[in-house]
């Protein structure tokens, strides 16, 4: 079971081994202790696959995950749509968590804004 | 993992056996029991058994003519030392205004200072280094005629970093200051020799050397003056009222006589270079710390890695965030002193070892930690930046230098 969770993690957490053609975008920094990079492939406006690298604590990490889930499949529109009260919501975050969860949205807004990368 | 090492005896120790044997004399109805102040014989023997406990800890501490005052513990023992010092000061209206404190020492060290400001003193902290240690030349900068006290931290009770207290004491004592150390730490892991220190006030704690909770003491030169910070009965020359608990007292003797000795703390010492350098296979740890620091700490910081996600996936694992003597949270005052940036403050680990530690147990902490660190970092975005070549400091904007595990 730990090992399905596991394995699902790394489904959608962390950067794609091979960038090409993914969007990016990214939001917060070090210094105020919270960034979340967020990896977006889109074909014909539509999510085919999302990936969040996160560094924050474990309840940002589970909310970028389940929002990572969510994205897959949906299209740009619906996408933007979403704001940081659904992803608190997605992972049941507490209100003091809740600034998370507006980074992750930030993150997630860079990405759609940005333009498909060549990056590796 | 399979049984759980426990490495944070910088927070406290186990009891020792042979040291609970002792206690076990002073209980029940045929053992010494008796009220140390009352003068019956049974008073007596339990007087005499606080003597004795009293010169062998003096014996050990090097320090014949001093005073011993049993307190609860080190926070208690600092605060007698530095207010109860103080008011004392300030019943004779004397010129010495001033109390000088490092910007790393222990929490009860900065709240007794800083309450001493109710009876008119200045409180100026010393800044530390990058690597923990006190800034001398601030100390020197502060030292005159109008400085009553300077409080130093032998041994860091976070970075395990060791101060030159007989080097410090001379300064100190040249401008006419009184010296208080915190030993909470040293005591029982390195020599402590009050003569050599010169330090007019040392705080002890029986539970970091394999003692009982609630036992410490102050031990102090019998020229200085103190006032009482507890009222009541007038016992312990009227500097801490209340009844004195025998077997804690007892006990808290004998486990300084059996504090580590050089093979120990080469032991451990090896120990901890097999746990430093283990974890330091991981790259990007930062070191909090000297590697000549105290054998027992470990304190390091793994880049790339949140603190709070750090310390959630660690939550099993018996090691030290910050102080566990302290309720609050978030980055450590001591990293912060030392200019780590929060980010980097927050993901800090200290490990500390004991005399029960063995290398089973590290292997299986740097297993466990080089684990949970790895899967952390494959999903941070600041690790891959430092995985594709940036460096640490330039990441984390760090402007001081870094020595890594």
């Amino acid at each position: 079971m730990a090992r399905e969770a596991d394995d699902e993690r790394y489904a959608y957490l962390g950067a794609p081994s091979d960038s090409t053609g993914w969007q990016y975008g990214q939001a917060g920094s070090v210094g105020a202790d919270l960034r979340i990079d967020c990896w977006l492939d889109v074909r014909d406006a539509t999510i085919q696959r999302a990936r969040f690298e996160v560094f924050a604590g474990e309840q940002a990490r589970c909310a970028a995950l389940a929002l990572a889930q969510w994205l897959e499949g949906r299209d740009l529109e619906q996408a933007r749509a979403v704001n940081g009260l659904d992803i608190a919501a997605m992972a049941d975050m507490a209100d003091e968590a809740r600034s998370q969860a507006l980074c992750i949205e930030d993150a997630l807004q860079a990405a759609m804004n940005a333009t498909r990368t060549d990056r590796r | 993992m399979s049984a759980q090492p426990y490495l944070d005896y910088a927070a406290t120790t186990p009891l020792d056996a042979r040291v609970a044997a002792v206690m076990r004399q002073f209980h029940g109805p045929e053992a010494h029991f008796a009220n140390p102040a009352s003068r019956h014989p049974a008073g007596r023997k339990a007087a005499a058994a606080v003597a004795e406990a009293e010169a062998q800890m003096l014996s050990m501490l090097g320090a014949p003519g001093y005073r011993i005052t049993w307190t609860s513990g080190a926070t208690e023992a600092d605060n007698l030392a530095i207010l109860g010092f103080a008011r004392a000061l300030a019943k004779r209206d004397s010129a010495r205004r001033r109390i000088l404190v490092g910007a790393a020492d222990h929490s009860a060290v900065l709240a007794a200072a800083s309450a001493c400001r109710e009876y008119g003193f200045d409180v100026v902290s010393l800044g530390v280094e990058a690597d923990g240690r006190l800034d001398i030349d601030a100390l020197k900068a502060q030292l005159d005629d109008t400085v009553a006290l300077v409080s130093i931290t032998h041994v860091n009770n976070e970075t395990g970093v060791i101060e030159d207290i007989a080097a410090i004491s001379e300064w100190v004592h040249a401008h006419g200051a009184k010296l208080h150390v915190d030993a909470a730490q040293s005591a029982g892991r390195i020599p402590l020799a009050a003569n050599a220190m010169q330090a007019d006030f040392i705080s002890l704690s029986a539970h970091k050397f394999y003692g009982p909770n609630g036992i410490g003491a102050l031990c102090h030169h019998p020229a200085v003056r103190l006032e009482p910070l507890l009222h009541g009965g007038g016992q312990q020359r009227g500097l801490r009222s209340g009844t004195l608990p025998v077997a804690l007292i007892a006990a808290m003797a004998q486990a300084f006589q059996l504090a580590d000795d050089a093979a120990e703390q080469a032991r451990q010492r090896a120990l901890q270079t097999r746990l430093r350098e283990g974890l330091g296979n991981l790259g990007g740890v930062v070191l909090n710390g000297r590697r000549d620091g105290s054998a027992h700490i470990l304190n390091v910081s793994f880049a790339g890695v949140h603190g709070a996600a750090l310390q959630s996936a660690l939550a099993d694992l018996a090691v030290g965030f910050g102080s566990a003597c302290s309720s609050h949270h978030g980055p450590s005052h001591v990293l912060r002193a030392m200019r780590r940036p929060d980010a980097l403050a927050h993901a800090a680990v200290r490990l500390s070892l004991g005399r029960f530690t063995q290398p089973d147990d590290i292997d299986q902490a740097i297993e466990f930690i080089s684990r949970v660190v790895s899967e952390l970092r494959a999903s941070s975005p600041v690790w891959r930046e430092i995985d594709q070549g940036e460096s640490v400091a330039s990441v984390y904007a760090v402007t001081t230098p870094l020595e890594f595990a």
